[in-house]
């Protein structure tokens, strides 16, 4: 999705600078709800006001809306063909193998300091562990538990940050 | 009422998502279950239909799941739910903010959701994995464990093919092309059988 965007909005139509791109994206990434959207907003707002906006998250949006309505019509009946049953067993296993890739490619990325390995390892543990109890812990506890430790941890304790040479 | 509650579920999901489409699976897994719109199977299967199609995962799930529910209105409610945290924070970023998101506080209590979301994500990842190749149940005190030897052969041909794909066109193949894959996989393999 990025490059199609950098393609359309930083070379053709030359609505925002490469840097300014990164720096949108680096936001969206670290605001709640679908990367898109929040782009789409920031976009819509800066060139066109409030209207633009909601022009911009309009066109975002009804795209994928009108097609997976459509499909979302008849999706059960095709699920009666013994052909497609057949096919989505290998669906869940492509989707099963995506996410572990992108677990895996997200824990490499991540900090490394002790908060987030605790945090990286404890939570995640809990999550497996409580599923298969099947113990109700809202995963929206967890994110709140972050933010509370991250806020006190990184930003009241003197953490170790890069050194400045 | 099934319009409040999917725009408020949604709503929820909308707000408390960082990071993108794959932090959204688990909390809308959470959603769909305890309200039981849909049990788990089904529920992967509208993962895989979301990344083959155009568009954000969450947007696909939420339009999906809506109309599965509520038919077209049902479908829009739940759309706007998870698009409108969005649209409205980070309209408030542009015209207010856009030093709020560079202050110290802000960075350190996003430093510790960023790090909770590739957890959920995980334990997702992982939950998933056991449910479809070894399924894990608990009752009584007592865990049983059994193994779909058929799908474990499935899954070790995706991750194959995945990886001679890779090979063949020299980069990462797309989510789509592996789904598309995958699903050829599955075909082929149990008609063989």
């Amino acid at each position: 999705m990025l490059t199609l965007l950098e393609g359309e909005l930083v070379e053709k139509r030359k609505w925002m600078k490469e840097d300014e791109l990164m720096e949108m994206t680096a936001i969206s990434e670290s605001t709640p709800g679908p990367i898109a959207i929040n782009l789409a907003t920031y976009l819509g707002y800066s060139r066109g006001g409030f209207l633009g906006a909601i022009l911009t998250t309009l066109g975002v949006v009804l795209p994928p809306f009108a097609i997976m309505f459509v499909i979302s019509l008849f999706f059960q009946n095709l699920l009666e063909y013994q052909a497609i049953q057949y096919a989505f067993i290998g669906v869940k296993c492509g989707v099963v193998f995506l996410l572990c890739k992108v677990s895996i490619t997200l824990i490499i990325h991540n900090k490394k300091d002790w908060l987030s390995l605790l945090l990286l390892i404890g939570v995640t543990a809990a999550m497996v562990v409580f599923t298969i109890l099947a113990i109700n812990f809202s995963a929206i506890y967890f994110i709140l538990i972050g933010a509370v430790l991250g806020l006190l941890i990184y930003g009241l304790l003197p953490f170790k940050k890069e050194q400045k040479k | 009422m099934i319009y409040l509650y999917l725009f408020l579920e949604f709503f929820k999901v909308g707000l408390f998502t960082f990071g993108g489409g794959y932090a959204m699976i688990p909390l809308i897994k959470e959603v769909v279950l305890s309200r039981s719109w849909m049990d788990e199977a089904h529920f992967i299967d509208m993962i895989g239909l979301s990344e083959v199609t155009p568009g954000p995962i969450a947007i696909n799930m939420a339009t999906f799941i809506g109309s599965e529910q509520g038919g077209f209105l049902g479908s829009f409610v739940a759309t706007l739910g998870v698009i409108l945290p969005a649209f409205i924070i980070m309209l408030l970023i542009s015209i207010l903010l856009k030093r709020f998101m560079k202050n110290r506080f802000v960075q350190a209590t996003l430093g510790g959701i960023k790090t909770v979301a590739v957890a959920l994500i995980t334990s997702s990842a992982i939950i998933l994995l056991s449910d479809v190749l070894f399924p894990i149940k608990y009752s009584d005190g007592n865990f049983s464990i059994s193994f779909n030897f058929d799908i474990i052969k499935v899954f070790v041909l995706v991750v194959a093919g995945y990886f001679l794909i890779k090979m063949i066109i020299k980069r990462k193949p797309s989510p789509i092309i592996t789904i598309i894959m995958a699903a050829l996989i599955g075909l082929v393999y149990f008609y063989i059988k």
